[in-house]
């Protein structure tokens, strides 16, 4: 049996979602721990041109809630980019999979072929359904997920692949 | 409006040292500023104003402890929070829960190699301590 649009996509951004709460909730235990301020992870990058922890939490629940929406053909939420603590940055990853899991197999089955045009560096940008899924939103969340992990791993938190998979 | 940067002083004679440092703080979203000695710190501590200084204990022209006697007699720099990075003195605790005494304060002290999660969670609560007293 073919793979559906929603299988990949709907549950594997809650799942993915899922593993980066986790990995952020281990954070926030290791700062409490070893008495370290939560804003240092918070505000954590790996190289001063690089977005901080928290940008990279904010990209990617963007763009699992955008897709979600463009391949249902529904309006994208905006969130304001505000968290600036652990609990805020779980509050929106929550918000995201609620917003995401909603969505139906009717609402994005068959999306392959649906016209999807964002503005990408200031340039309007379309794709078709499921390159925009495969090609560019899975990638960019996995980019984004990776980089959250490398910071706190970087910072010494004690994660490993094994919270970046979750269960599997 | 761009968040504006928070400026760390870092005074080491080690070029290495500086550099690591210097990067896990640029890391963090500071403005890095260096210094080799003594005579440099002092200087760029009056013009450069920074949020605060992390400096090594022995200095190539002095004492540490002796200069930061200097830094908080003097008006331009007395409220600038200090924090001490040494791999002397028999500083062995990389997590910043050792403290120097100078006169009748107080002061962090990190052993080297230096845990830098710690070391920016010190320096960032120095930060908020001392904005706080002056707001008082």
């Amino acid at each position: 049996m073919a793979l559906t649009m929603y299988q990949a996509s709907i549950p594997v951004f809650e799942k993915q979602l899922s593993n980066l709460s986790a990995i952020l909730k281990k954070a926030e235990e290791h700062a409490l721990a070893k008495k370290i301020e939560p804003e240092v992870f918070i505000d954590a990058r790996l190289a001063p041109d690089m977005f901080p922890l928290s940008r990279q939490v904010q990209i990617a629940t963007d763009g699992v809630k955008g897709c979600a929406a463009r391949l249902a053909g529904v309006e994208v939420p905006s969130y304001p980019d505000t968290e600036k603590t652990f609990p805020e940055l779980q509050a929106r990853i929550l918000k995201t999979v609620d917003f995401i899991k909603n969505f139906t197999p009717k609402q994005i089955d068959g999306s392959e072929e649906r016209k999807v045009t964002l503005k990408l560096r200031g340039q309007d940008t379309t794709f078709l359904g499921q390159p925009y899924l495969l090609n560019f939103v899975l990638p960019n969340l996995y980019f984004h997920m990776t980089t959250a992990y490398a910071i706190l791993r970087h910072n010494g938190v004690d994660i490993g692949k094994k919270d970046f998979l979750g269960i599997f | 409006m761009p968040r504006k940067l928070k400026k760390i002083l870092l005074v080491d004679d080690s070029p290495v040292a500086q550099k690591v440092t210097a990067k896990a703080f640029s890391n963090a979203g500071y403005q890095v500023l260096l210094a080799w000695d003594e005579e440099e710190c002092l200087k760029m501590a009056k013009i450069d104003k920074p949020d605060a200084i992390l400096m090594d204990v022995i200095f190539p022209d002095g004492d540490g402890r002796e200069f930061v006697r200097k830094l908080k007699q003097d008006l331009e720099t007395k409220d600038i929070p200090i924090v001490f990075a040494t791999n002397t003195l028999n500083v062995t605790d990389d997590e910043g829960d050792l403290i120097i005494t100078i006169g009748k304060e107080s002061y962090r002290a990190f052993a080297k190699p230096l845990h830098y999660p710690k070391l920016l969670s010190t320096v960032r609560k120095e930060i908020n301590r001392s904005k706080n007293q002056k707001k008082l």
